[in-house]
C-alpha cells in the first residue's frame, strides 16, 4: 500500500477508536436506531447537515440531545411554527432606549448542533433564512457578518403523517441538505428496552468524548481518505443515470424522472463515502461505502414526474433499479 | 359321655377358645433369589404377622454381618388385612444386596426380636444363614445375538466393498464423490479466466476475480450480491444458515479484493498469487457435496 495512504489508514484507524466511543455513549441512552446514529456521525464528519423524515415518538430529538453531549457541543432546538420569523432563528439588533444604539442579539442557530424541528411548517421566508444560514455557514444581522460555530450540523425534522398547514420545502432548498433519512419505528426487542430504560425515572448520563476541536481535526483526515478513479467513476455513473438513464439501459425510467440529481450530489456522494469508510476504519472508500450511503444522498435530490406518481413510483423505486443496473467496479 | 354342661366340657372348650385367642406372631423369610452375577440385586424378605387384637409389637432389627455381598437398602412396611373374619397385621422387612464378586454370598444368620411395650411380653425369631450363589456377569444372549449380527454385516460390507475397490476403484475417470456441478463449472471458468490473462492489468484481473466472486456466491447461495452490499449479504448468509467460518471467510476474501483493488496501492507477485489460491480454493471446497462413494 502506497506510504500516504497507509499512513492515513492509521490515523483512521486510531481516530475511529474515539468515534465508537462516541457511538457506544449515545447507545447508553438511544436503543436501536443504529442507522439514525451512524448517519449522524456521518454527517458530523463531512459537514453536512440531515433531513429527517419519521412520525413523532422516535427519539429523534433525544439522538441529536445525546450527540451534542457526547461530543461536547452546543446545541439548541428550534420549533418552527407557522407565526416563527426570521429573526427569531438568526436574530436580530435590538434598540436600547438608554443608549439610542443597537445591539445584536444573536439567535439559537448559534450553536453547533441544530434540531428544527417540522420544518415545514414555517413559511418559506423562515426556511430560506435557515437554509442560507446552513449553506454559507455565516448569518448577517444588520450590517454585522457573523461566522458560525464549527462545527455545524442542522438537522430538519418533517413530520409524515399531517401535511396541513404546511409549507413543503423547496426542492432548491432539499439539495442543501447532504442526507435524507428516513426513520422507522423499533423492532419489539428494542421497544422493550426502551420501555424498561426510560420508564424508570432515571437520567442516564453521557459523558464527553469529543470536543469540537477534535471533531475538526478528524474531518481533515477524513478529507485525505483515498477515493479510486474507478469509484470515482462509478459515483458519476450514479448521478448521470438518473439524469440520461437511457444510456444506461434504463430507458423505462426515462418518462418517471422529472429531474436527476446535480452535480452537487456527486460531491455530496464522494464526502458521505469517505465519511463511511472513516466509520469502517478505513483509509480508502470502496463502492460497498457508495452502495451503503447512496440511497440517503440520492433520495431526495431525484424528481419524479406526474406519471411516476400516478405508477405509484418513488424516488427510491428509481434509485432502487439505478444501483441494479450501473455496474459496480 | 361327657354333657355339655359338664366341668370337664366346659374346661377344654376354654381352652379351645383360649388357643384361639392367643395366636403368636410367625416369620417367612423369602429371597428373591439363591443364584445370582455381580452386581444384580438379591432381595431378602422377612415377614411377620399376628393377630391386631394381640398386641402392637416392635421389632428390634440388627445390624445384619454379610459376606460377598453389600447392602443397599433396607426398609419397612407395615399392613393390615382380615383372617377369618379377624383382623391381622403383617410387617415386611426389605433387605437389598448386590453381590460383589463371583462365589459364594452369605447373609450371616440374626436374631429379630420383638417386643409388646404394653405388656414388656415378647420373642424372637432366629434367621438363619442364607447363601447366594454368585455368577460371573454375562452379556444378555439377545444383545450377543445382536452384536454377532452387526459384526457379521460389517465384515460382509467390508468384504464387498474391497471387491469392488479392486475391480472398480483404480480407474479415474468414476467420481468418488458427488459434485455440485455449478460449482465444477466455475471453478473451470475461474481457472480458464487465470489461463487466459494475455494483455491484461492486474486491476483488470482483480475487478474480473470480484465479479466472479460476487456472481458465484449469488448463484450458489441465491443471494443478490451484485447489487448489495457486502455487509448486508452477510446477514442474508447468515439468514440461510451458511456457517460463521465461511462467512468469515467471505468477508476476507472481499476485505482483500477492495484493499487491493481500491486502496491505490501496488499487489506483489505472491499477493495476487495468494489471493488467486484462495479463490480458487474457496470455490473448489464448494464442488464436494457430500463425502461419501457412489
Amino acid at each position: 500500500m502506497d506510504e500516504s495512504i497507509r499512513e492515513v489508514s492509521a490515523q483512521v484507524k486510531e481516530a475511529n477508536a474515539t468515534m465508537q466511543e462516541v457511538m457506544r455513549e449515545i447507545g447508553k441512552v438511544i436503543v436501536g436506531q443504529q442507522y439514525l446514529v451512524d448517519r449522524l456521525m456521518v454527517a458530523l464528519l463531512a459537514d453536512g447537515h440531515i433531513l429527517i423524515e419519521g412520525v413523532p415518538g422516535l427519539a429523534k430529538t433525544l439522538s441529536v440531545r445525546t450527540l451534542s453531549q457526547a461530543v461536547n457541543a452546543k446545541f439548541q432546538r428550534i420549533q418552527f411554527t407557522p407565526d416563527l420569523l426570521p429573526a427569531d432563528v438568526i436574530g436580530t439588533l435590538v434598540y436600547n432606549p438608554k443608549d439610542g444604539n443597537f445591539t445584536t442579539k444573536k439567535g439559537p442557530i448559534f450553536a453547533s448542533i441544530i434540531l428544527a424541528d417540522e420544518i415545514n411548517r414555517a413559511p418559506s421566508k423562515v426556511q430560506s433564512a435557515l437554509l442560507e444560514a446552513m449553506q454559507e455557514r455565516q448569518v448577517t444581522i444588520g450590517d454585522t457578518t457573523f461566522p458560525l460555530p464549527k462545527p455545524f450540523l442542522v438537522l430538519a425534522t418533517q413530520n409524515p403523517i399531517e401535511q396541513e398547514g404546511t409549507y413543503p420545502l423547496p426542492e432548491a432548498q432539499v439539495d442543501r441538505f447532504m442526507l435524507k433519512l428516513i426513520v422507522t419505528y423499533p423492532n419489539k426487542k428494542e421497544e422493550k428496552e426502551i420501555l424498561e430504560r426510560m420508564s424508570g425515572g432515571k437520567t442516564i448520563p453521557v459523558n464527553p468524548v469529543l470536543d469540537p476541536e477534535k471533531i475538526l481535526a478528524m474531518r481533515e483526515i477524513m478529507h485525505r481518505i483515498y477515493v479510486d478513479e474507478k469509484v470515482k467513476d462509478y459515483i458519476i455513473d450514479l448521478v448521470f443515470a438518473t439524469r440520461e438513464p437511457e444510456h444506461y439501459k434504463l430507458d423505462i425510467l426515462k418518462p418517471l424522472i422529472s429531474y436527476g440529481a446535480s452535480p452537487r450530489a456527486s460531491i455530496m456522494l464522494t464526502l458521505a463515502a469517505k465519511a463511511n469508510a472513516f466509520l469502517r476504519g478505513r483509509g480508502y472508500v470502496t463502492p460497498d461505502d457508495v452502495k451503503q450511503i447512496g440511497f440517503d444522498v440520492l433520495r431526495h435530490r431525484v424528481l419524479v414526474t406526474y406519471e411516476a406518481e400516478a405508477e405509484e413510483m418513488t424516488s427510491e423505486n428509481i434509485i432502487q433499479q439505478v444501483f441494479e443496473q450501473v455496474e459496480v467496479p | 359321655m361327657l354333657h355339655f354342661r359338664s366341668l370337664p366340657f366346659l374346661l377344654l372348650l376354654g381352652m379351645i377358645l383360649a388357643g384361639d385367642t392367643y395366636a403368636k406372631p410367625t416369620c417367612d423369610v423369602s429371597l428373591s433369589a439363591t443364584q445370582s452375577e455381580v452386581d444384580q440385586a438379591v432381595v431378602m424378605n422377612i415377614k411377620i404377622q399376628w393377630p391386631k387384637s394381640e398386641a402392637l409389637y416392635a421389632f428390634l432389627f440388627p445390624q445384619v454381618k454379610m459376606d460377598n455381598l453389600q447392602l443397599q437398602t433396607q426398609g419397612e412396611s407395615q399392613e393390615s388385612f382380615l383372617s377369618d373374619g379377624e383382623p391381622w397385621v403383617r410387617k415386611t422387612f426389605s433387605l437389598t444386596f448386590l453381590p460383589v464378586r463371583s462365589g459364594e454370598g452369605r447373609i450371616r444368620a440374626f436374631t429379630l426380636g420383638y417386643i409388646d411395650p404394653s405388656t414388656q411380653k415378647g420373642g424372637s425369631f432366629q434367621i438363619e444363614d442364607q447363601l447366594i450363589k454368585v455368577h460371573r456377569k454375562r452379556i444378555p444372549k439377545k444383545l450377543l445375538n445382536q452384536i454377532f449380527a452387526g459384526a457379521g454385516t460389517v465384515i460382509g460390507l467390508f468384504v464387498i466393498a474391497i471387491i469392488f475397490f479392486m475391480k472398480f476403484g483404480r480407474k479415474t475417470d468414476v467420481p468418488k464423490h458427488a459434485i455440485d456441478l455449478k460449482a465444477e463449472a466455475a471453478l473451470a471458468k475461474f481457472e480458464a479466466m487465470v489461463e487466459a490473462r494475455g494483455g491484461k492489468t492486474t486491476k483488470d484481473l482483480l475487478q474480473e476475480f470480484s465479479v466472479f466472486l460476487r456472481n458465484f456466491v449469488t448463484e450458489y447461495y441465491k443471494v443478490d450480491m451484485r447489487h448489495t452490499a457486502i455487509p448486508d449479504v452477510l446477514e442474508d448468509l447468515k439468514a440461510l444458515g451458511v456457517s460463521r467460518q465461511e462467512r468469515e471467510f467471505l468477508r476476507h476474501l472481499f476485505d482483500i479484493l477492495s484493499e487491493m483493488r481500491f486502496s491505490g496501492s501496488g499487489l506483489s507477485d505472491s499477493e495476487f498469487d495468494g489471493l488467486q489460491n484462495e479463490i480458487k480454493n474457496y470455490v473448489s471446497g464448494k464442488r464436494i457435496v457430500q463425502e461419501r462413494l457412489i
